[in-house]
C-alpha cells in the first residue's frame, strides 16, 4: 500500500523517489503507473515556425533608397481597404504626360529615320519642341503642385451624417540639416541649395532623418462644416527602423504610423 | 520560378510597373530627342561622326571624332573640310574642298574635293559625276576631338562589345530607382 501511494506521488511529482527505484521489485500496477508518469514526462513536441519571410536588404547609404522604402510602407499602410481610399491623380498625370512624350519621341525618331533629312526637318523640329514642352510641364507639375506629397486619400463615413475625411501625407528625407532629398544632384548643388525646408527639424534629431507631415481634415456637408482638422509633423531617424544590413523592421514603422494616425485623427 | 516576382508585381500594382517602365523609357527618349535636337540645330543629319580612314592625315587621324554643322545660306569656301555622301555609296567621306564654282543667283555650288593624304582628287569616287552639289554635302567640320572615336571603331569591329555595353547600361538603369 505504501508503494501504491508512493507510485501515485511519483505520478504527481514526476520524480521517482529512492524507495521505488529498482532495488525493490515493484508490483505490476505501480510499474505501469510509473511507466505512465514517465511517458507524461517526455519533452513537448518541437514548435514548427512558419518559413522566414525574405526581407529585402537596401543600401542604407543611399538617401533615395531609404526614403523610397519608407514611402512604400507608408502608402501601403494608409491605403489598406479599412483605412483610406487612395487618390492616384498625381501618378496618373505623371504617367499620362510621360508616356505621351515617349510616344511623341518614338514617332519623331521613326519619321526622321524614314524621311530624308531635308524634308523631315519641319516635323522633327515640331516633335522635339513638343517633347521639351511636355517634359517641362511634367517637371513644373511635380515641383510646384505635387511637391513632397506621397499619399492622398479620402474616407467617407455614413454615420449620423455623411462626412468625408481627407488625409495628405508628405515625406522628406534629410541626410544633414542642410541636405535633403530635395537638394539637387552634384553639378547643380554647387549653384542652388534647393527649396528650403518647410520647418526646421527639432533639436536633437539624429541623421539621416525621415520627416512625415500628415494633413488631416474631417468635414461634412460638402466641406462646409469642419469637424476636425490637424497637421502633424514628426521626424524620426532612419536608424530606428533599419538594421545594419539594410533590412526594414516593418512592424516598428507601422506602429509609429498607427500612433501618428491616432494623433492626427484626434483620438 | 517567377511566382515570387509575379506575386510582387501583383502586390505593387500595374501603376508601379508603368512608372518603372516610364523611368526607363524616359532615359531612352531623352537621349533620342537630344540627338534629334542637335541635328536640327546644326542642320545636318549626323552632327557627330568618326573618321575611319587615313586619307586626311596629318590634319585628321583615324579615330578622331568630328563635329559637323551645315551652313544654311553661307557658301562653302576653299579649304573647308567637308563630309559628303555619294548616292549609291555606303559610307560618307571626309575630305577638303579644293574647288568651288558658285551659281550667281542661288545658293547652289559645284564642289570638288580631295583628301590631303591622297595623290588624286575625288572624281573617281563621285560615281560618274564631275562635281559635287550642295545636296551631297552632309556638313562642314567645325571642330574635332582626337582618339575618342576609337570606341566606335572597336564596337563596329567587335559587335559583341556593343551588346555587352547595352546590357550593362540597360541593367543599371532598370535596377535604379530615383
Amino acid at each position: 500500500m505504501a508503494k501504491k501511494s508512493a507510485a501515485s506521488k511519483a505520478k504527481a511529482a514526476q520524480a521517482a523517489t529512492p524507495s521505488t527505484l529498482p532495488d525493490a521489485p515493484s508490483p505490476a500496477p505501480s510499474t505501469s503507473a510509473l511507466v505512465e508518469s514517465s511517458e507524461e514526462a517526455t519533452p513537448p513536441p518541437p514548435v514548427v515556425l512558419p518559413p522566414k519571410e525574405k526581407v529585402p536588404k537596401i543600401n542604407t547609404s543611399s538617401l533615395a533608397e531609404l526614403k523610397n522604402t519608407c514611402d512604400d510602407v507608408v502608402k501601403e499602410f494608409f491605403a489598406r481597404p479599412s483605412a483610406f481610399n487612395r487618390s492616384h491623380v498625381h501618378e496618373d498625370v505623371r504617367l499620362a504626360l510621360g508616356w505621351l512624350s515617349v510616344a511623341i519621341a518614338l514617332g519623331t525618331a521613326y519619321y526622321g529615320y524614314v524621311v530624308p533629312f531635308e524634308e523631315s526637318k519641319t516635323w522633327v523640329t515640331i516633335g522635339v519642341g513638343l517633347y521639351a514642352l511636355l517634359n517641362s510641364i511634367l517637371t513644373l507639375y511635380s515641383t510646384y503642385y505635387e511637391k513632397q506629397i506621397i499619399f492622398e486619400g479620402k474616407r467617407r463615413t455614413f454615420a449620423s451624417r455623411i462626412s468625408t475625411e481627407r488625409l495628405t501625407i508628405s515625406s522628406l528625407a534629410s541626410s544633414s540639416p542642410n541636405t535633403t532629398s530635395l537638394t539637387p544632384a552634384f553639378p547643380l548643388s554647387l549653384i542652388s541649395r534647393g527649396p528650403a525646408l518647410p520647418s526646421p527639424p527639432p533639436a536633437g534629431t539624429s541623421y539621416p532623418a525621415y520627416t512625415l507631415t500628415l494633413d488631416y481634415s474631417h468635414s461634412s456637408n460638402n466641406g462646409k462644416s469642419i469637424i476636425h482638422q490637424a497637421l502633424v509633423t514628426k521626424t524620426r531617424c532612419f536608424g530606428e527602423f533599419f538594421d545594419v544590413e539594410g533590412k526594414l523592421a516593418k512592424s516598428k514603422l507601422e506602429a509609429e504610423l498607427q500612433k501618428l494616425l491616432a494623433e492626427v485623427v484626434g483620438q | 520560378m517567377f511566382s515570387e516576382e509575379i506575386a510582387t508585381i501583383r502586390r505593387l500594382g500595374v501603376r508601379h510597373l508603368l512608372l518603372q517602365g516610364l523611368n526607363f523609357a524616359m532615359v531612352l527618349s531623352t537621349a533620342l530627342m537630344m540627338w534629334k535636337g542637335l541635328s536640327i540645330v546644326t542642320n545636318t543629319e549626323s552632327p557627330i561622326v568618326v573618321v575611319l580612314s587615313e586619307s586626311m592625315e596629318p590634319a585628321i587621324q583615324r579615330g578622331d571624332l568630328l563635329f559637323l554643322s551645315m551652313p544654311r545660306t553661307a557658301p562653302l569656301a576653299l579649304g573647308d573640310i567637308t563630309v559628303y555622301k555619294i548616292p549609291g555609296a555606303a559610307i560618307p567621306i571626309v575630305h577638303r574642298v579644293i574647288e568651288t564654282h558658285d551659281e550667281k543667283d542661288s545658293n547652289e555650288q559645284w564642289i570638288l574635293t580631295k583628301g590631303d593624304n591622297n595623290h588624286a582628287d575625288d572624281v573617281g569616287l563621285y560615281n560618274g559625276m564631275r562635281y559635287l552639289r550642295r545636296s551631297h554635302i552632309v556638313g562642314k567640320v567645325q571642330g574635332y576631338v582626337p582618339y575618342v572615336g576609337y570606341v566606335t571603331i572597336l564596337m563596329n569591329d567587335y559587335p559583341k562589345l556593343k551588346y555587352a555595353l547595352l546590357a550593362v547600361l540597360g541593367g543599371g538603369i532598370l535596377l535604379q530607382r530615383e
